[in-house]
């Protein structure tokens, strides 16, 4: 089980511009997290430290102890597997089979091992009938369906999702929920970088504020709900989910049903 | 909040869309993109428009604002009409000057290198005369607040920035009807609430028509006058935004239900939306939050 | 990855005299310089030309900018000093190709430094070339950074999936580059579909003329330029014909 440290960090692109300035966040192992802030507040250039793509100007990040600089990214990205905004986007090849077992062909799976991943995740994700298909060819959600499937077929234990609701709508927002639930079942840690706080609060149970480069708040997704004003640090708006949780808890509903908030039971048993 | 204060009785209100059982396929495709679509839109109105991708939304603010079917040829059939001209045979710098598209990613709407130039350029290319584009682009720009980024290069600004000098570009060319394609899918929460702000105020000060393509419906729903759901390429729902809201959830659409509008389906009074059913008692927990929010439909 | 390079030649908003020509004065003088670097065999005219590049520069404050954009031409200039020493052996011509090769070179540095891009693209049009050219050329400056922000994000997700760049044999470094090229060239060419559809929307290519709303003005600094350049040439050429008042100041290489 995989977990990833950060300590104080700090990074800038350019000398002139600090994008990050003194992080510290941990990702336990099994966990289930959001990074939340609003455009700008630098949870991507966060994210891209897990997996090796950025180095930290100063301080470090290690991922099971070893230090990101000591180490590549294809070492980390076995551990660590982060999908970025719009993966559709990253298709290149003929079959869907093909654009599946890069990933793990990358990461040393020998020939045998690749085709057993490749039916694995392509029957999980409904790809079976498509594995000669060609990726540009699929529907819009098929698509998304492969690329989830490319960067689960090595199976990491860490699993990253940055910014994963941007123009999505209603079918492929509950597919992603219920995906994360899966993969919390069978023992996967979850990072969600979002804006979108209804979503982190359906899906995580330990959050973090970013704004301008620091960590404003770190926690339980409860304990968030409590305490409101952290959404204003942050530069985030608290949501009418969010107030509801807030005003359930503070008259007295139990823990339990929001870490992470269920809408369904709560608007059924609460 | 509008929440569907469309007048429907005295006067008559100016046909800003009129869409009759309008199907169209792109060229090339088996499948109908849109399928007898009616859509008729009244001037003034703000009209909201959602529906699973690939729905055929977007080829909806196509058709409208006359890029279907002169750019995108394919089979048209139906009665297509803007500010009661047909689409069909009109040029589209024609229909661009009375129906404003502002498509997904600002981006790749602004083509100059610094914002002033990219306002411009649209009636430079009208071939209006220099003191009018000048007017106009001082116009736009005060308009969506972009006066102190006139001269910056599109690339630096700000996704909101961005947005904006899109709309801009679009302004300058004084559209009566505005339609905007997912106009907040880049923007963070709090980016996109303040948008909803501008778009509003925007509007009314230039009595624009608006209609907005989005997903993000908690959003715009109280503001809005309609909500209008596309599914297969056909209007399925088309409603003042809670009795809309009501239908789709009695068809089990697949659209994203505003939370706050969810809550108080269950638990506001009877009286808001006419709900048949008694009302299952609220919780223990629940009780005196509704007390404390009373009984309005105010989503925050 | 670094874009750095990108931004060797880049626009400094200044107010300096060269800054205030007219970028097609500025693009005339490139020529000038390039065409009379290129065609002379004279190491006293290529000193004079660099001279005169140095004194530009620095009237336009661009100094420090042109010598880190030298950096760039390292591996030429060295290419060249060794190519000199292997077939001749002669400091004195391989200091002069190496020379030229700079002045030739620099001759468009300013135009870079001190036009901004938008300037560029009204300088093309005006010159007599079509709407539709100087457009592209003003859509590949304003999406080149747009481009170079996409590539990045290629490059992160297929690094993510574990892709090796710089390992193994050149034939797998090729096939590297595909996960790379493939996505990048998928999404400009969507781009250019979308952008296509927003030029229509704005009424582009409607109308057989269009207005342009900012004209560049020729003003008597931009004459006085063009009179300098053509004293400029005016000499150079007698010096190369040996009139004989200049003949004093002439050494020939021999190739």
């Amino acid at each position: 089980m995989t977990r990833i440290d950060a300590t104080n960090v700090h990074f800038s692109y350019e000398p002139s511009s600090e994008v990050l300035r003194g992080v510290s966040i941990s990702v336990p192992a099994g966990a289930s997290m959001s990074i939340m802030g609003p455009n700008g507040s630098g949870k991507t250039t966060l994210v891209k430290m897990f997996n090796g793509l950025l180095l930290p100007t100063t301080g470090r990040v290690t991922v099971d102890d070893i230090d990101t600089k000591s180490t590549t990214i294809s070492q980390l990205s076995k551990k660590v597997g982060v999908i970025f905004q719009s993966p559709e986007k990253n298709f290149f090849s003929e079959t869907v089979r093909d654009e599946i077992a890069f990933g793990p062909k990358n990461m040393g799976f020998t020939a045998d091992e690749v085709n057993a991943v490749v039916d694995d995740v392509s029957g999980k994700f409904g790809l079976r009938n498509y594995l000669t298909a060609n990726p540009f060819d699929l529907s819009g959600g098929e698509k998304r369906r492969l690329s989830m499937a490319s960067v689960l077929a090595w199976k990491p234990d860490v699993i990253v999702l940055d910014e994963p609701t941007i123009g999505l709508d209603y079918q492929y927002r509950v597919f992603l929920i219920d995906l994360i639930r899966d993969l919390r079942k069978e023992g996967k840690s979850i990072v969600t970088v979002t804006h979108d706080i209804d979503f982190a609060l359906q899906t995580s149970e330990r959050t973090a504020l970013l704004s301008e480069g620091c960590v404003v708040w770190q926690g339980d997704v409860t304990s968030l709900l409590r305490s409101p004003e952290a959404f204003e640090r942050a530069n985030l708006i608290q949501t009418f989910l969010a107030s509801l949780c807030h005003d359930l808890l503070e008259s007295g509903a139990p823990e339990r049903s929001f870490a992470p908030v269920d809408v369904g039971s709560l608007l059924g048993e609460v | 909040m509008r929440f569907g204060k469309w007048p429907t009785q005295g006067m008559a209100k100016e046909s800003v869309v009129s869409l009759k059982d309008v199907s169209f396929t792109y060229q090339g495709s088996s499948k109908p993109a849109l399928r007898r679509v009616n859509l008729d839109l009244g001037a003034g109105e703000f009209v909201l428009v959602t529906g699973p991708s690939g729905s055929g939304k977007t080829s909806l603010a196509r058709l409208i604002t006359g890029l279907i079917p002169n750019s995108y040829p394919g089979e048209i059939s139906g009665e297509a009409k803007v500010f009661g001209e047909s689409i069909v045979g009109s040029k589209v710098h024609t229909v661009a000057q009375k129906a404003g598209l502002v498509l997904q990613n600002p981006e790749n709407q602004l083509f100059a290198l610094t914002v002033e130039d990219d306002v411009a350029f649209g009636p430079e290319n009208l071939a209006l005369p220099m003191d009018e584009i000048v007017k106009r682009v001082d116009w736009s720009l005060a308009m969506t607040g972009l006066e102190d980024q006139r001269h910056r290069p599109p690339f630096e600004l700000s996704g909101g920035y961005q947005q904006r000098a899109a709309i801009a570009g679009v302004l300058a060319m004084k559209p009566k009807l505005l339609v905007l394609d997912e106009p907040t899918s880049s923007l963070d929460s709090l980016a996109a609430r303040n948008f909803v702000k501008f778009l509003t105020r925007l509007c009314s000060e230039i009595g624009a028509t608006v209609l907005v393509i989005e997903q993000r419906l908690e959003l715009f729903y109280t503001v809005s006058d309609r909500l209008v759901v596309i599914e297969d390429g056909s209007s399925v729902v088309d409603a003042p935004p809670l009795p809309a809201l009501d239908q789709c959830l009695t068809n089990k659409l697949p659209v994203n239900y505003p939370f706050s509008y969810l809550f108080w389906k269950r638990y506001g009074s009877t009286t808001k939306h006419g709900a048949k059913k008694p009302l299952p008692e609220p919780s223990e927990y629940v009780k005196p939050i509704l007390q404390r929010r009373g009984d309005r439909i105010d989503p925050h | 990855m670094s874009f750095a390079f990108l931004r060797a030649y880049r626009f400094s908003k200044l107010d300096t005299p060269i800054h205030r020509l007219d970028p097609r004065t500025k693009l005339l003088m490139s020529v000038v310089f390039a065409v009379l670097g290129i065609t002379t065999l004279d190491p006293v005219e290529i000193a004079a030309l660099l001279i005169i590049q140095l004194l530009i520069l620095s009237v336009s404050k661009s100094l420090s900018l042109w010598f880190r954009s030298l950096r760039a031409l390292v591996f030429f200039l060295a290419l060249i000093l060794v190519t000199q020493a292997l077939t001749t052996g002669d400091p004195v011509q391989s200091a002069f190709f190496a020379l030229r090769f700079i002045v030739v070179a620099s001759a468009t540095s300013w135009f870079f430094f001190t036009t901004s891009p938008e300037d560029m693209g009204r300088a093309l049009e005006q010159v007599g070339i079509s709407a539709d050219v100087a457009l592209s050329f003003t859509l590949s400056m304003r999406f080149i950074p747009v481009i170079a922000e996409e590539f990045q994000s290629v490059f992160d997700a297929q690094r993510a999936r574990g892709l090796e760049t710089s390992k193994g044999s050149l034939v797998d470094r090729m096939n590297s580059l595909l996960p790379l090229l493939v996505p990048l060239f998928v999404g400009v060419i969507r781009r250019t579909y979308e952008i296509a559809d927003a030029l229509e929307l704005r009424g582009y290519g409607a109308l057989k003329t269009r207005t342009r709303w900012k004209v560049l003005r020729f003003r008597r600094a931009d004459l006085a330029v063009v009179l300098a350049l053509v004293a400029l040439s005016a000499c150079a050429l007698l010096h190369r014909v040996g009139f004989p008042l200049l003949e004093f100041f002439t050494l020939r290489i021999s190739l």
